[in-house]
Formats: structure tokens, C-alpha cells, sequence
């Protein structure tokens, strides 16, 4: 394991990809703003050209100029950390893998901030996918004149927030990069931040709009109330530890005898934070809100990347910190059990009665946050129970589960993405506010409805789709845990076998539960689009490239589902680097 | 104009979608294995869904005034591919392909065995294989698939139709044929979509509801066998597979071996505890998927929305997946929990056959009649397995066969009756026979297969299971026996009315209003009669199929099943 | 020198004021106060931590968490602003456009 200091020359090419990300928030600046103006040089009648401010040149001043810097910063951005990846990962085909550096800072004592490892660099590839897939969808979407006559104010201002909306998705890109790395909470707390602030933004970005307004300031003010929260929760925990670093934390965790009051506060402080993030009880209100008031591409975003951010802190703090000793009970999990059932069986029937197809993904997203703190709490489950005693592979178990949260946060990218995307394709139409819209879809846009199908039963979890595979892959993981006791007792009888597995069998079987009731909303979208009739039969307006982010989104739905190979080996390299350091 | 480009370049995406996809699947697997021999995978499985697939997108990649005209088209391709299948299938049974002698293959080996790494790090592959007790479903559905595209060969919207038909096939054919838990769970979902939107698209007023209801159900039903087969997977040696990273597989070959080896070497894998729970788990799926009573009530629904195809296929192969699937595992893999559950199954069996058969006499609607008469043939199969005698199982895996012959025809009647006129009524009308020859032969023949009558091939399969019967609980048999003789009666007396009653005076269903009544087409015909056929040879000749049923269902006894029998007496 | 456990009580005190103010204000300005209050008590509480145990790290997080609640302020103001331009006014309580 290579330890760099972060100011070197060696820490920076580790970090080529950020680096890629922000030479392309300064070339969306300057790009846009480069112009003909010139300097007179004094006393002369020399004028240079100054580059900057004036009028623009023709080939910058395409309104789609700045999106497509932003795809290709991506698309570089990606291509570099691959390239960064290290030599000690032997075929990047056989599963992502990526070799172990730590960043220390400057000075006499380095302090370990950023850690580059198969964890976090899976989780930037997910970021630039999330945030390509979004930028490249969001191309056409931002109503803007392609020849803005160079005296028109308005067409030049629009232009110009063309720019702010991929400066906001870059800078907040560059603040998820930091929360995958760092080792340390406040600068975990600090990329948090950096990704929030623009998100922000972003949800109100249809400032024109009473919806978007309204759902800027819900969203903002939830947020910045729940992080702050979070952050005091933090400053508890360094006034119990003195450190912030997540080792010594969780160091001062393991050495703790009885349960003290000062760290379980700042730890319930800290999930206040990140509950937010995932949407979870009891911050599942504000996700509807903020999804229908922001714009679809913003939404998606919200459903995948900003979740995504939300659950790296929570297996941070729970898996790394609080992870109890063998034989031990975490303090959280009981609580946090009960949590997961109430935000999954939340979800689903408030989405059984939305009618709103935004909110009613919101709501279904709120399910998913759901499905996924329920395969948490089972990782807990694995040192509780007298499982590592009868069996050593409890690390695997817990492996396999943190990789299915993993593989189920890559694949929403291509599920949840999709489904937004399609919505965004309705609503270069006309707004989308209910069911309505989605009538008759089938006979207008056959291929469009097909993909909505899919990812409607990708969400539902129907195989052989991605979504099937992660919510597979999660019960796998939760009833290893939990089944482990039944094979020491051997039990003659039916009911003694139920009451003989760990508690968190039950949670395996609330998420089928809940599958099978989400099963009716998504079903209801198919039917809708298949057989209620539509008022007109012409075809969406035709965006080409919405489309072909669509069908991607597709492709990716149904190949991560038959061929998952490479992505379980992937994720499951992710987990074991997760757990390496603990 | 420029719309029709647009839906043109759609369908051109979905096209070129699928061969980038599959050209992605084949560079992602490195080494891909050669499918030399392999007559399940690619000519089975692969060649309807793909073939359906295909047509599908080109379909949808016609504009919408240009569809009707490649309608001919897409039908007899779909035919053929459906021929094709069953062109093999037949191949395959009768020992041309290879030699296999399906009689005598023991317990848990499987012809046309082949097996591919599919997802590696889980331990699931692709594993096909068939054996006696899954080439009669093989041969039932790709037989099934052909006719019912020619019974219905005049639907509506054809071009997406008759591809969701093959579809629907290769998906069966993937259930049966699947050798691996993970592959027969996918499966076994797999084979929802297409007729959710088949039930969706070409059904009756109240589709909408019963597609919904149909898929939420089974859904919900299937994944408690999830459940189930999860935990069978993480109940193995982790060491078993040492290529996935859990340690485990989801063979089910490797595992029944291990449910052998437990029977004969008496090491404990699965507990007596543990074979209850998994039992129930896995039971309910398939007691769901049969239907049994009191999980029945998706099934009249779903039968009276669903267009005739859709019926077709769901009575003749679906239902008998259910059936299928408690032979493949819950039987094979955990004999103790049979034995301590025979009499809960047998009391279960006992009320489907009746309640159905009860259920039936009140329905005056043909297609809510023959489905409760389905629940009712559902129970027989229940009843075979809880006798624990091999007649029985043999009885039971031949009712599964026949009744697939035969419920397919009772539902091909009904929708040429519906089509012809207008209404589900049987009682509407009398002497149909002098209005529609072709019609009343049809109907008359298919309700005395129905009925079990000699030698037709429902005979064979209730015979068989009554004996069993008698043998295992002895006057027990008396229920199901009347059960059977009231309503043969019952209905040979209605059927009459309506066939052949009035003489002269004959009386119209007021549905049909001023049209004069008609007789089925030529091509509904064709399907229907060659239906009669089959079920008059398999009356005769039972034997075709019912020596590699006797012979598998005498080998599970014998092999997993002995002991447990005799620790009971 | 104060003992840097009063300094943390008084973040307590603080926190609390913040959070009750945020729960229950209906002014969007005054909600933002009481957001800062709190980001206040983590900056107490992070120099009673670095005065308590001598570490600098503690100085440098209370300076980021400044900065961190500047640029909340900022934003949160831009919002606000075009909260008011739409729906002249910045009552919360007002905010039942997006329902169900």
C-alpha cells in the first residue's frame, strides 16, 4: 500500500480524473467567455486581443457548447481512471479492481485523507456515469435558440445558464469524487457539502416555474437543517475522540466497554445527515417534492448519484465505526431495522396512491433506500449471532451484501436514470403532472413504452433484469446471516426452524413483501402505457440524443441482468476493499 | 412522412440494439463455449424468444399503415419457428436425435445434458437437460405453441401476437428444461411477461384487472420459492463450488445428488426442521402456480379475460409448471417433509378436486367453467402425489400431459364460440349442432375428454391415480370417484341441451342479433381437430409417453422416497 | 483559561436554540439564522475539542465549517430570492403548490 502526499507530483497523477474534472469546470468557463474584445495597450494605438468578455466567436456561441464540454470532461475523466487504476488489478474484464494509495497531507505528521482503493474508485466511475448519462440527456432539453443574435439579451443570458447547469453537475461531481475517498469524516463531510450545495441549485434551477421555486427552498431547507444536524453530530464525535480520522474512530469505538452517551449521540447525529441523503424515514417528504419540482435530469440525479453519496457515508459509519465486536450487538441495529421496514413499507404505499409519475418514482426511490438499509442492518447481524463461531466465512457474508448495495446503486443508474429519462422525453411535450401523460404510450412511441416497461420491472425486481439480480443478491446476503443458527439446532419441527433464524430473516421477507405490493404500481404504469387510450397519436418530439440515452439505459437494464458476472466480481472486489481497512 | 421515419429508425435502434447486445454478451464471456450437440439451448430456447424477439422490432419498425401488410409474413414465420421446435422436440422423443431410451434412465440423470458458466460468482450456470419427467412438458408445449397460432390464426394485431406466442414457448421450454435454480427461477418469471401482455392486449372488458391480478399472484407466490431457494443454496457446504465467491451452487443436479446421497449414506445435510420449512416455502410457489384451492382465484379470472391463444397456453403448459416443479424439487429434494406433509396435501387435493367440480356445476359462463374444471383436474395431480405410490406419480405426470391436451381444446371451443357467438353463455342457446356442425362435434369431444371418458387420455391419468389411491387410503377413494361420476353426468346432460336439443325449434344466443350463426374456420378447425387426435391416440396408446413417466416416477420412489415411506409404517 | 467543557455547554445551549428556531419558524430568513446557530455549536464545539486534546486539525475544521456556511448562506439566499420573485413571499407556510 503507497502512501503520497497529496501535493506531490505522484499524489496528483493518482488523481487525474479530478483533476481532468476540474480543467473542465475552468474550460466551461472560459470557453463560454472568450470573446473578441481587445486591450488598447496605452499611449499606442496598439489593440490586442484580450480573448475574454466582448462578443463571442461564432463556434462558441452554440447554446449546446457547454453541455458537450461537459460530456467529453466526462468521458476524459473516465477514460483517466481507468487509466489510474494501478498495475495490482490483472483484468479489468474479469471484474473493476483498482490497486490501494493513500493521500496523506503535507507536513511533519501526515494525516490520511483520501484513499484510493477498488471502493472508491468504483464509486467515481458511478458518479461519471451518472453524471455523463445525465449531462449527455440534458443536451437538447434546455430550450435555447442555436443562432442567438448577438444583441439579444435574453438569448445570450439563457445561454449563459446553459453554462451554470454543467458547472453546477461538475462541481458537484468533483464533491462525490471526495466523499468516495476520503478516510477522514470532515473532508467526507466536506465533499458532501461540495456535491449538496450545487444540488441545490440544481432542484431550483426552474426558477421561472412556482414548482421549481417551491421545491428549491423544501429541498434546501431540509438539507441544510440536516446537515448541520450531521455536522454537530460530528463535532460531538471529535470532542469523544479528538480525531475525526475514521481509524481512530473506530479504534475509540472498539475499545469502548458500555455504551457511552456522548459517541451514540453524535453517531445518531451523523445518520441524521446521511438519512436525508438516502430519503429515508422521516426525510421520505421532502424526495417527492424535490423530484416533480426539479427538472427530470436533476430527479435522476437525485435518485442515484446524491443517494449513492448517502449510502458511502453510512457504510463508513456503520461498517467501519460502530461494527461491533464478535459476539456483540450493534446498538443501531435493532433501531435501524425497524427504520428500514417502515421507509420500504412507506415507499410502496404512498406510491400505490401517487399519481404523479415524478413522485410516484420519488416515492418508489424512498423503497428502494428501504430495501437497501435492510441489507445493512444484516451485515450487523453477521457479528451478533453465533455465526462466525459455527462457520469463518461471516466476512464473506458481509461481503456479499455490501457488494449487492453496490451492485444495486450501479445498476439504478441504468434503471432509474432511464425511467427519469423517459418522463423527460414526455415532458418535452408538455409538463408532466399525472398519469395521464403516460397514456397510450405504446401506440405512439412503441420502443419508448418498451424501455419504460423494462425499467418498471427492473424496479419491481422481475428477473432476469438488473434489478432482480441486486434485490437477488441483497436477501442472499441477509438470509446467510440469519439462517446460520439453523443448521447447529436441528430442529424436528416446522415452527422451531422459523423461530430458530436471526430476527433478520424477517427483514428478507418484508422486502419480498414489499416487492410484491410495489409490483402493483409499476404494473399499473405498463398498463397504462398499453392500454388506455392517448387524445393524440403523433409521435414525441424528436430528440435524438434523449433517445439514445434511453435505449443505453435499456441495454444496461437487461445486459447487467443476464451477464452480471462482471459486475458481481466487481463489487464484490469493491466490498472486500471496504472492509479491508477495518 | 417524416413521422413514419422516425418509427422506422425505432425499430431499426431495437434491431441493431439486440445484435450489439448479443455480440456484448458473446465478447463479456471470454471463452464461449462451442454448442456443438447441444439441441436445448440454441434450437429450444434460444431460437423462439430471439426469433420472437426479432420480429417483435421489425414489426414495430414498420409505420402503422404498412403493418397489415407484412402480417402474413410474421404469422408464418412464427409458424415456422414453432414447427421448427416442434420438429426437434419430436426428434428428441423418439430416439432419432440420439439414441435414448427414456424408459430406462435412473433418478436424477438427464439427456441432452449441457452445461455453460454463466454467472460465475454466484455459482449459477446454464444447465439444461431433460429426463422422463420433463420431455413430455418439452414435447406438450412445443406441440401446444404451432397449434394454437393456427387455432387463432385471425387475432388481432397479428405482427405482435403470434410473436408473443413463440415467445411464450421458448420461455416454457426454458422452465422445463432448466437444470439450475437461478436459471429456473428466471425462467419461471420469465414466462409472466409475455402473457400479462397477452391477457393485456387481446383480452376481454375486465383484461386490465385480471392481467394485473394474474401477475401480481403468481409474483407474489413465486418469490416466498425465491425465499426458499435461497436458503436451499446457503444450506450447502460452502465448499462445494469453489469458483463463486459464496462457495455454493445452484445445481440442481448437485444438489438432489446431495438429498441422494443423504437418503443412502443417512449423513444429515438437511435437517427434518429445515426439509418443513423449505418444503412449505418451494410448495407454496408451485400450489399457487397450479392453483389449488384456496390460492385459486386468479384463475377464472385470468382464463375468462384472456384471449383464446392466451388460454390455450396458460391451461394446457403454465398450470402444469406448478405440477412440473413440485416433481423437479420439493419431491425429489426432500422426502421427509413429504412423507410427514402426505396428509395435508391429500386433504388439500381432496377439496380442489371437489370444490372445483362444485364450483363448475354453477357457472353458466363456458370459460369460468372450464376453468374451475381445470382446479378441479389440478387436484387429481395432488391427490396422484400425496399416494406416494409410483402408479400415482405416473398417473399424476400423465394427467399433467392430458389435461395439457385437453384444456387447450375446451378453450379453443370456447373462443370459437365466443367469436362465432358472441357470448360465453352456455346455456343461451340450444341445437348448435344443426347450426355449427363443426363447432358441436368439437365441444362435445373435448368435454368427454374432459370427463375422463375411456379411451380418451384423461382416462388413463385418473385410473391410474385412483388406483394409487385405493392403495394408499383405501375407501378414501370414494370421494374423488363420485366426485368424478356426478359431474361426468352433469355436464354430458348440459352439453346435450345445448348441442342437441330443440329439433327443429332451435334457440339463438340474443347476443348474436340479426347474424346468421356460423361454423368455425377451416384454421380453427385444423387446430382443434388435430387436438382431438392426440387425445384419441394417447387414450389408446398411453404407453408412447407413459413408460418413461412409469419409469421415472418408480425410480424417484425407489431412490429418495423408500425409507421415509417405510420409517412411517 | 476556560475550561473547554463550558465551551461545548454553551454549543449545547446553542444547537438547541437553532433547532427549535428551525423546526418552528416560518420565515425562510430566520430558518437560515437558525441553521447557522447550529453550524455555530459545531464550530464551538470543535475549538473546545482542539483547545481540549492540542490538536490544530480541530482550528482548521472550524474554519471550513465557516466557509461551509458561507456559502450555504449564499445559496440559500439566491433561492429564497427566487422564491420571492414568484411567490412574493418567504413564508414556508405558504409552500403547498407541489402536492400529491
Amino acid at each position: 500500500m503507497a502512501a503520497y502526499d497529496v501535493l506531490s507530483i505522484d499524489g496528483g497523477l493518482k488523481l487525474l480524473p479530478e483533476i481532468v474534472l476540474l480543467a473542465g469546470i475552468l474550460a466551461l468557463f472560459f470557453i463560454t467567455n472568450l470573446g473578441d474584445a481587445k486591450i488598447r495597450i496605452p499611449l499606442t494605438r496598439l489593440r490586442i486581443p484580450a480573448l475574454l468578455g466582448g462578443n463571442r466567436f461564432k463556434w462558441n456561441s452554440d447554446p449546446r457548447i457547454p453541455g458537450i464540454v461537459s460530456v467529453f470532461t466526462l468521458i476524459f475523466a473516465i477514460g483517466m481512471l481507468i487509466q489510474t487504476l494501478g498495475d495490482d488489478c490483472a483484468d479489468i474484464m474479469k471484474g473493476f479492481c483498482s490497486e490501494t494509495t493513500i493521500l496523506t497531507t503535507t507536513g511533519k505528521n501526515p494525516v490520511h485523507l483520501l484513499k484510493l482503493d477498488s471502493f472508491s474508485r468504483l464509486f467515481e466511475l458511478m458518479f461519471f456515469l451518472a453524471l455523463l448519462l445525465v449531462s449527455a440527456a440534458s443536451l437538447n432539453r434546455l430550450q435555447a435558440d442555436s443562432n442567438p443574435s448577438n444583441d439579444d439579451l435574453e438569448q445570450l443570458l439563457d445561454n449563459r445558464r446553459q453554462v451554470d447547469f454543467y458547472l453546477l453537475l461538475l462541481i458537484s461531481g468533483l464533491g462525490m469524487t471526495v466523499v468516495a475517498m476520503s478516510m477522514n469524516l470532515f473532508v467526507l463531510f466536506i465533499g458532501l457539502e461540495l456535491a449538496s450545495l450545487p444540488i441545490y441549485v440544481l432542484v431550483a434551477f426552474h426558477k421561472e416555474s412556482k414548482a421549481g421555486s417551491e421545491a428549491g427552498v423544501k429541498y434546501f431547507i431540509t438539507g441544510a437543517i440536516s446537515s448541520a444536524v450531521g455536522l454537530y453530530g460530528m463535532s460531538l464525535l471529535y470532542l469523544w475522540s479528538g480525531s475525526l480520522q475514521l481509524t481512530v474512530l473506530e479504534a475509540a469505538w472498539a475499545s469502548m466497554d458500555t455504551p457511552e452517551a456522548l459517541p451514540l449521540f453524535g453517531i445518531s447525529l451523523l445518520l441524521v445527515g446521511f438519512g436525508f441523503k438516502i430519503s429515508s424515514v422521516p426525510f421520505h417528504f421532502v424526495a417527492p417534492d424535490a423530484y416533480s419540482g426539479a427538472s427530470s435530469p436533476v430527479a435522476a440525479l437525485l435518485a442515484t448519484a446524491s443517494k449513492t453519496l448517502g449510502f458511502i457515508g453510512l457504510m463508513r459509519i456503520l461498517m467501519i465505526v460502530t461494527l461491533p465486536e464478535t459476539g456483540e450487538t450493534a446498538v443501531w441495529m435493532f433501531a435501524f431495522g425497524t427504520l428500514s421496514v417502515v421507509t420500504m413499507t412507506w415507499g410502496n404505499l404512498a406510491a400505490l396512491g401517487s399519481e404523479n409519475p415524478k413522485r410516484m418514482l420519488a416515492y418508489s426511490s424512498v423503497a428502494h433506500a428501504g430495501y437497501m438499509m435492510a441489507a445493512l442492518v444484516a451485515v450487523a447481524a453477521w457479528k451478533s449471532g453465533s455465526y462466525t463461531e459455527t462457520n469463518n466465512n461471516g466476512l464473506m457474508a458481509a461481503e456479499l451484501i455490501i457488494g449487492a448495495i453496490i451492485f444495486h446503486l450501479f445498476v439504478l443508474i441504468s434503471f432509474k436514470i432511464g425511467a427519469f429519462m423517459v418522463i423527460s422525453h414526455l415532458e418535452t411535450e408538455d409538463d408532466v403532472t399525472d398519469m395521464s401523460s403516460l397514456h397510450g404510450l405504446a401506440k405512439r412511441e412503441p420502443i419508448i413504452a418498451t424501455s419504460m416497461f423494462v425499467f418498471m420491472l427492473a424496479l419491481a425486481g422481475v428477473p432476469p433484469l438488473a434489478g432482480f439480480m441486486s434485490k437477488f443478491l441483497m436477501v442472499t446476503g441477509i438470509v446467510q446471516v440469519a439462517s446460520a443458527d439453523v443448521l447447529v439446532n436441528n430442529n424436528v419441527d416446522l415452527i422451531p426452524t422459523i423461530l430458530g433464524m436471526h430476527w433478520t430473516f424477517f427483514l428478507a421477507i418484508a422486502i419480498f413483501i414489499n416487492s410484491a405490493i410495489s409490483l402493483y404500481y409499476y404494473l399499473r404504469i405498463g398498463v397504462l402505457m398499453f392500454f388506455e387510450e392517448s387524445s393524440t397519436r403523433l409521435p414525441l418530439p424528436k430528440v435524438s440524443i434523449l433517445r439514445f440515452v434511453i435505449f443505453v439505459c435499456a441495454i444496461g437494464t437487461v445486459f447487467f441482468g443476464i451477464n452480471s458476472d462482471w459486475l458481481v466480481e466487481t463489487v464484490t472486489n469493491a466490498a472486500s476493499a471496504l472492509f479491508a481497512d477495518s | 412522412m417524416a413521422e413514419n421515419k422516425t418509427k422506422l429508425n425505432d425499430g431499426m435502434y431495437v434491431i441493431g440494439g439486440l445484435f450489439i447486445a448479443i455480440s456484448v454478451l458473446m465478447f463479456a464471456s471470454p471463452n464461449m463455449p462451442s454448442m456443438e450437440n447441444d439441441w436445448v439451448t440454441l434450437p429450444l430456447i434460444g431460437l423462439p424468444i430471439l426469433g420472437s424477439l426479432l420480429l417483435m422490432g421489425f414489426a414495430s419498425a414498420v409505420p402503422a399503415w404498412r403493418k397489415e401488410s407484412i402480417s402474413e409474413t410474421i404469422k408464418y414465420a412464427s409458424l415456422g419457428i414453432a414447427l421448427i421446435v416442434l420438429i426437434i422436440t419430436t426428434l428428441m422423443m423418439t430416439d432419432i436425435l440420439m439414441n435414448v431410451h427414456w424408459a430406462n434412465i435412473t433418478f436424477n440423470q438427464y439427456m441432452y445434458e449441457v452445461e455453460y458458466n454463466w454467472i460465475n460468482s454466484i455459482g449459477a450456470e446454464w444447465h439444461v437437460g431433460i429426463d422422463g419427467l420433463s420431455m413430455p412438458m418439452v414435447w406438450l408445449t412445443a406441440l401446444l405453441v404451432p397449434i394454437t397460432i393456427i387455432t387463432t390464426w385471425n387475432e388481432k394485431k397479428p405482427w405482435y401476437y403470434h410473436p408473443l406466442l413463440i415467445l411464450m414457448g421458448g420461455c416454457l421450454i426454458g422452465v422445463f428444461v432448466s437444470l439450475d435454480f437461478f436459471m429456473f427461477y428466471v425462467f419461471w418469471e420469465l414466462t409472466l411477461v409475455p402473457m400479462f401482455f397477452l391477457i393485456l392486449n387481446w383480452g376481454g372488458k375486465e383484461r386490465k384487472y385480471a392481467a394485473q391480478k394474474f401477475f401480481i399472484y403468481t409474483f407474489t407466490a413465486s418469490i416466498l420459492m425465491l425465499l426458499g431457494i435461497i436458503t436451499l443454496y446457503l444450506l450447502q457446504d460452502p465448499s462445494t463450488a469453489n469458483a463463486s465467491i459464496t462457495g455454493r451452487t445452484f445445481d440442481m443436479h448437485d444438489m438432489i445428488q446431495n438429498a441422494q446421497e443423504q437418503v443412502i449414506l443417512g449423513n444429515i445435510w438437511l435437517g427434518p426442521g429445515v426439509q418443513k420449512l423449505l418444503f412449505v416455502l418451494f410448495m407454496a410457489g408451485f400450489l399457487v402456480k397450479l392453483p389449488v384451492v384456496p390460492f385459486h382465484t386468479w384463475l377464472p379470472d385470468a382464463h375468462v379475460q384472456a384471449p383464446t391463444g392466451g388460454s390455450m397456453l396458460l391451461a394446457g403448459v403454465m398450470l402444469k409448471m406448478g405440477a412440473y416443479g413440485m416433481f423437479r424439487i420439493p419431491i425429489s429434494m426432500f422426502p421427509y417433509a413429504l412423507v410427514e406433509f402426505q396428509m395435508p396435501l391429500m386433504i388439500i387435493g381432496m377439496i380442489s378436486l371437489f370444490y372445483g367440480a362444485w364450483v363448475c356445476l354453477g357457472q353458466t359462463n363456458l370459460k369460468r367453467m372450464v376453468a374451475y374444471s381445470s382446479v378441479s383436474h389440478m387436484g387429481i395431480i395432488l391427490l396422484g402425489i400425496a399416494s406416494l405410490q409410483p402408479l400415482g406419480f405416473a398417473g399424476a405426470i400423465f394427467m399433467m400431459f392430458a389435461h395439457g391436451l385437453i384444456s387447450p381444446m375446451l378453450f379453443g371451443v370456447a373462443g370459437a364460440f365466443k367469436h362465432h357467438y358472441h357470448t360465453l353463455e352456455i346455456g343461451s342457446m340450444r341445437g348448435m349442432a344443426k347450426h355449427s356442425p363443426w363447432l358441436a362435434g368439437n365441444m362435445m369431444f373435448s368435454w368427454m375428454g374432459s370427463l375422463g371418458l375411456p379411451l380418451l387420455a384423461g382416462f388413463v391419468a385418473e385410473v391410474a391415480v385412483l388406483i394409487a389411491l385405493w392403495f394408499e387410503f383405501g375407501w378414501w377413494v370414494i370421494i374423488p370417484g363420485i366426485t368424478l361420476a356426478i359431474t361426468a353426468a352433469y355436464y354430458l346432460w348440459s352439453m346435450q341441451r345445448t348441442i342437441f336439443e330443440g329439433g327443429e325449434n332451435t334457440e339463438l344466443p340474443k347476443s348474436l342479433g340479426d347474424e346468421k350463426p356460423r361454423d368455425i374456420a377451416l384454421s380453427e378447425n385444423i387446430g382443434l381437430i388435430s387436438l382431438a387426435i392426440l387425445i384419441v391416440i394417447f387414450g389408446i396408446f398411453p404407453f408412447i409417453f407413459f413408460e418413461m413417466m412409469s419409469g421415472y416416477s418408480s425410480e424417484l420412489i425407489k431412490q429418495m422416497l423408500m425409507d421415509d415411506i417405510m420409517r412411517r409404517w | 483559561m476556560i475550561d473547554p467543557s463550558w465551551v461545548a455547554g454553551l454549543g449545547v445551549i446553542i444547537f438547541a436554540i437553532g433547532l427549535w428556531g428551525a423546526f418552528t419558524r416560518k420565515n425562510a430568513i430566520i430558518v437560515l439564522m437558525c441553521i447557522e446557530l447550529i453550524l455555530n455549536a459545531v464550530n464551538l464545539n470543535f475549538v473546545a475539542g482542539a483547545a481540549h486534546f492540542g490538536d490544530e486539525l480541530g482550528w482548521m475544521y472550524a474554519a471550513f465549517a465557516i466557509a461551509i456556511a458561507a456559502a450555504e448562506v449564499a445559496i440559500g439566499l439566491a433561492i429564497f430570492l427566487s422564491l420571492y420573485s414568484k411567490h412574493a413571499t418567504i413564508s414556508l407556510d405558504g409552500l403547498e403548490l407541489l402536492k400529491n
